[in-house]
This record gives structure tokens, C-alpha cells and sequence, in this order.
């Protein structure tokens, strides 16, 4: 059996501020194998999003251990992480963070901006990404002459475009509605059954979270069965 | 990435316009001002006009005689051009030429101040002026101490208004001297060249046997690979030294032939350590201690408003975080957004840049109206790409801070929203 595509054992993550100490993941263990599509739920503030962070690699475990694909990440530093996440992560966030000033296009090319890619190379993934989320027809747009659910499949798009093995979404339809989450959500699946990309999504909704594999439910920073 | 990086810059600089124009206001107003001093720098040290064969030439414009106890300083008399210099073989040719003096003419019941020099024959052979009218100096008048004067364009236009000047008389400094030549106007930067009238040495027998003076020497050398033979020439006439009429009054001379840019920081540096006015520092490391002075004055000239610009960046820091947040989460590296962000802060100084060498040239014409007498300040070549090199300083100086804070956020953190810098 390969080994999962990411392992987290005895991870803690703990804020500190002069005043007080937070723990926000304590003592959490989880492996995600390959090809998954898993669904993180809980609380506010239980550190849904903190997990997907430490699972992202943008977030450092204060203790612990990371693996991705096999291999320990945990030493690593900021220039041996940022190639990793890179090749082999993509992000969806509620928020979009999409860049205004940027077409949707150029959005989308971002992350093989960070890669040796040609010009004519990374073009042509955008589209290709554009036209897997059925934006190809809006690649000169820019994000605020979209609506909120073209504007979450253009965040998708960027995500897929560096085809990662591994998708993370952070309440991927808390600011749709509910046509637009559906499409979102329909599109996470695609991704998932057509391209083999394993899929983590924080969310509040315990009926998108049904239609995942596995739901993580976390509570105070632990995983709860 | 360079097309993706630039068009963020010039998307974050619409965004907040007042911020950018307080930004561009002070990286133009000190990008015009280095720019400005450089072309003045520049314009001394690789003259056109008449001493655009500047690379050829060594000068001697330092004599200190030393003695027990005593020493005397000056520029070089003529009595150590013709113990010491007229006899060298390394350079070409070589002349004596007077600094200019100021000295007073009447025309019509005006009184003028001019600007007089005197010169050998060799001084015309050696700078190429523009003749334009009548003859330049020649050996016949130098040789036989003739009353004759070539005059600039600009006192020609002043004197003799409308007509010729040639075979008109001038009165200079007590002495009234006939109009031979009359030649375009050098610049005062133009150390060697700048005059209103040359009359010959000869018409003044001040000056004859002194050592140390009010003189001017240069040695002209076809070869200009030979400078340093001619350098080394001379160092060694000056080593077999013997002062006349009474050697035991001055036992040492220290004078050295000094290229341009050498005679420019002697001039400016002075001499560090020296005892009793002796010049104890080799040439060279002259001119790095000038260039050395030059480079810090520029970075002090930046500090101030590379400060007040960091200031200001780090004020988008917030407002961009979450873009920086994704970058992080994209792939992009702290190193490869510090590259970003000082780009783009290059593209900010470069508009400024522009801006700059669009206004020097106003700036420039008016030095050369009101301080600088027959100023040919000007862009050239070598203004540009200090310039550019200018921008780039000044990019790099006053983005590095910001850049270094907005690389170091935390993504995760600035994702959020909740990003401290």
C-alpha cells in the first residue's frame, strides 16, 4: 500500500500573545490517502481552518510531525516548502483571493508563475484549467465583472492549473449561494472522480460534507469520532 | 513574470494616487537633483569642446617646495616647467598656461570683467578649439612677447558688437592687446579650456622665475597607453630636484602629473596626513577617497526620502496581505517576493526617472544661463546611465525595508486578515 499522500502525528499547534496561550490543534494525528476527498468539520474556532493550513504547509505545527507523500516536512524550510506547495497543493478559499488588478487569466497563471514554465506553456494550462471549471469564455475579465460562484471557479482553476495532487478548500461555498455552491460543489467532485485529485474541504455544511468519503470532525483542536 | 509583476506596480499605484504621487514627488525631485550633479560631475571630468581629447592629457596643477621648517605651495611656477617638465621625452608636447585671472576692461565707458589666460603656443596645439574668426596664438607670438589676444565668441559679441573683432584692440588687465582669433566659448567646467581672452605667456615677465604659482601644466601624449611612462618620468625629474638659486632653502618638490578625474579629487580631497602641505597620498587612492565622498553623499542624499518612501510602502503592506498570503500559499518564496516587491518599486523610482530626466534638462539649461558661465550642461550618454543606475539605487534602497516586512508575513495569518507587520 502507497503511503498517504499527507500524515499528521501528535500535531499541535499553539498561538502565543503576551497574555495568553491557545491551543489550537492538540495532539492531532490523520493520514489522508491518495485519491481521497474529505471534508473537515466542527465548530467555529475548533481549528478546522489551522488544520487545513498545517495540511497546506502555509501554517507551522508548534509540535509534531508532517508527512507528504512519505516523506517528513517538518524541518523544511521556506525555500525547499515553497516549490513543495507549489507542485503539489492548491488552494480554494472562501474568500476567493482572487487579484483584482489581474484578469482572470493572469489569476489563473499565478501559481506557474513560480515554476519554469513558458509563456506559451503557462497560457495554455490556464485555458485548459478555464475550460475544466466553463470559464474559458471569461478569461479577460477581471474577477469583479464576475458573480461570486464564477469567481470561486476561477480560484478553482488557479488551484488545478499547477495540477496538484493534493486540493485544499477552505469553506470552499460559504459566500455562494445555493446554485453556486452546488456548482462548486459539483466541480470539487469532477476533479475528484475525473482527474484522481485528492480533495480536503473545511465546511460547515453537513450536507456537502456527506458527499465526501470521510468527514474529520474536530472539536477544541482534537479529533472527535 | 516580469509583464505579470508590472502590471501589479502599475495596478497598485492607480489604486492609492495620492499616496503614489507623494511617493513619485520625492523619488523625481532627488532623482533630478543626483541626476543634475552628475551631469555637472561629468561634464568636469570628460569635457567636450575643446578638451575632448581629455584622455590624452596629464596635468600638473599641484608644486609644493619643502625646506627646514618651511614649505610653499602653489600651483607650478615657471621656473619648475622649465627645470623639470620642458625637457621631458615621454609626453609629445607640453605646455604652460596661466590659471585665469579676473581682470577689467572699459568699452564705451562700461566697466567688463573678464577672465584672462596666458599660454604658451603648445597650450593651442594640445586643446582644440573652435577657431572662428582670424588665427589661433603661434610660436611667433609667444617667442616674441607680441601684444595679440584671441578672444571668446561671447566677449567678441560684447565688445566689438555687429562687426569683426579682428584687428580691433582690447584692454585687459592695464595692457591693450590686437585682436588675432576669435574662438567659440568653452564652459567653465571646461577646466583647462575656459577663458574669455588668451594673451601669450610672454606678455608678462611676473611670474618668470618662480617655482610655485599661479600655473597650469599640461602634458600632451599621443600615445595615451604612455600616460604612466609620463607620470613615472616626471616623478623621477621631480626625485633629482635641486632648488635654485640657493638649494639649501628647498630641499624637496612634491608635484605629480595627475590625470583628469586625479587633478579633480586632488583639488577637491586635498591631501590626508600630509605634513607642511607635502601631498603624501599616492593619486589613486585620491580619487578613491573622491569617489568615495561622491558615493556616500549620494546614498545620504537618498536616505531621507528612501525612509519617507519605505514609510509610505509599508502603509500597502496591509491592504495587500492577502495577496501576499496567496502568493505564499502559491509557491512564491520570501526570496521571490522580495524580488517582486523591489521590482515594483522600481517601476515607482523608473516613472520617477523618467519624470527626472524630463525636468533635468529645464534645470540644467538654467545652470547653464545663470551659474555656469558658457554652460553646455547637458544629457549625454554617460548622464543616462548613471541616471538609470540612479533609479535602480534608489528602487532598491527605498523598497528593500518593505520588501523584507511583506515577505516575512505569515500566510496563514494573512489570509486571515489578521496580519501585524
Amino acid at each position: 500500500m502507497s503511503d498517504p499522500i499527507v500524515a499528521l502525528t501528535e500535531v499541535e499547534k499553539v498561538y502565543r500573545t503576551d497574555r495568553m496561550e491557545t491551543v489550537a490543534l492538540h495532539k492531532l494525528s490523520l493520514a489522508i490517502e491518495t485519491g481521497e476527498f474529505v471534508s473537515i468539520m466542527g465548530p467555529s474556532g475548533c481549528g478546522k481552518s489551522t488544520l487545513l493550513n498545517v495540511l497546506g504547509l502555509i501554517d507551522r505545527p508548534t509540535a509534531g510531525e508532517i508527512k507528504f507523500g512519505g516523506k517528513s516536512v517538518s524541518a523544511l524550510g521556506d525555500a525547499e516548502l515553497a516549490p513543495l506547495r507549489n507542485r503539489e497543493l492548491g488552494f480554494v478559499f472562501q474568500q476567493f483571493h482572487l487579484i483584482p488588478d489581474l484578469r482572470v487569466i493572469d489569476n489563473v497563471e499565478l501559481p506557474l508563475l513560480y515554476r519554469k514554465c513558458s509563456n506559451t506553456e503557462r497560457r495554455r494550462l490556464a485555458l485548459e484549467a478555464l475550460e475544466i471549471v466553463g470559464l474559458e469564455r471569461r478569461v479577460h475579465h477581471f474577477p469583479t465583472e464576475l458573480s461570486g460562484g464564477q469567481q470561486q471557479r476561477v480560484a478553482v482553476a488557479r488551484a488545478i492549473v499547477g495540477k496538484p495532487r493534493l486540493l485544499l478548500a477552505d469553506e470552499p461555498t460559504g459566500n455562494l449561494d445555493s446554485q453556486m455552491s452546488e456548482e462548486i460543489m459539483s466541480l470539487l467532485e469532477r476533479l475528484n472522480r475525473d482527474q484522481g485529485t485528492t480533495i480536503v474541504m473545511v465546511t460547515h455544511d453537513q450536507t456537502k460534507a456527506d458527499r465526501t468519503q470521510r468527514i474529520f470532525r474536530l472539536f477544541d483542536g482534537q479529533l472527535i469520532h | 513574470m516580469l509583464y505579470n509583476y508590472l502590471k501589479i506596480s502599475l495596478a497598485v499605484l492607480a489604486r492609492r494616487k495620492f499616496l503614489t504621487f507623494v511617493n513619485l514627488f520625492g523619488a523625481v525631485l532627488t532623482l533630478t537633483v543626483l541626476v543634475v550633479g552628475f551631469a555637472i560631475l561629468e561634464s568636469v571630468v570628460s569635457p567636450e569642446g575643446a578638451q575632448h581629447r581629455q584622455g590624452h592629457v596629464l596635468m600638473v596643477v599641484d608644486a609644493v617646495l619643502t625646506g627646514q621648517g618651511t614649505a610653499s605651495g602653489g600651483g607650478p611656477g615657471r621656473a619648475l616647467f622649465d627645470a623639470h617638465i620642458a625637457k621631458l621625452e615621454t609626453p609629445d608636447l607640453v605646455s604652460f598656461a596661466t590659471n585665469i585671472e579676473s581682470v577689467a576692461s572699459y568699452r564705451d565707458g562700461r566697466k567688463l570683467s573678464s577672465q584672462l589666460r596666458r599660454t604658451d603656443a603648445a597650450y593651442w596645439q594640445i586643446l582644440d578649439f573652435e577657431l572662428l574668426d582670424g588665427r589661433l596664438l603661434a610660436v611667433d607670438d609667444i617667442d616674441q612677447g607680441r601684444f595679440v589676444a584671441v578672444i571668446n565668441e561671447a566677449t567678441a559679441d560684447s565688445f566689438f558688437p555687429g562687426r569683426s573683432a579682428i584687428g580691433e584692440t582690447i584692454d585687459a588687465g592695464g595692457d591693450s592687446f590686437e585682436v588675432v582669433g576669435v574662438v567659440a566659448n568653452e564652459p567653465v567646467t571646461s577646466l583647462l579650456a575656459y577663458s574669455d581672452i588668451w594673451v601669450p605667456l610672454t606678455t608678462t615677465v611676473a611670474g618668470a622665475e618662480d617655482w610655485v604659482g599661479n600655473g597650469m601644466v599640461m602634458l600632451w601624449l599621443e600615445d595615451a597607453s604612455q600616460i604612466r611612462a609620463a607620470k613615472a618620468e616626471y616623478a623621477e625629474s621631480v626625485a633629482s630636484f635641486v632648488y635654485t638659486p640657493d638649494p639649501a632653502q628647498f630641499e624637496r618638490l612634491t608635484s605629480s602629473a595627475l590625470t583628469a578625474l586625479e587633478a579633480i579629487a586632488t583639488g577637491i580631497m586635498g591631501d590626508f596626513g600630509g605634513e607642511l602641505g607635502v601631498l603624501q597620498t599616492e593619486p589613486r587612492s585620491r580619487v578613491a577617497a573622491f569617489m568615495g565622498l561622491v558615493s556616500v553623499a549620494v546614498l545620504l542624499f537618498m536616505a531621507l526620502p528612501a525612509i519617507n518612501m519605505s514609510n509610505l510602502n509599508i502603509g500597502r503592506i496591509l491592504e495587500r496581505a492577502p495577496e501576499i498570503g496567496l502568493r505564499k500559499a502559491t509557491g512564491a518564496s520570501r526570496a521571490v517576493l522580495v524580488g517582486q516587491f523591489i521590482f515594483e518599486n522600481v517601476v515607482l523610482c523608473a516613472i520617477g526617472g523618467i519624470v527626472a530626466f524630463a525636468l533635468a534638462p529645464l534645470v540644467l539649461g538654467i545652470l547653464n544661463e545663470t551659474v555656469f558661465d558658457y554652460g553646455r550642461l547637458g544629457l549625454n550618454v554617460p548622464v543616462f546611465v548613471a541616471g538609470f543606475g540612479f533609479v535602480l539605487l534608489f528602487g532598491v534602497l527605498s523598497g528593500a525595508y518593505p520588501a523584507l516586512k511583506m515577505a516575512r508575513l505569515d500566510p496563514a495569518a494573512a489570509l486571515r486578515g489578521n496580519q501585524h507587520v
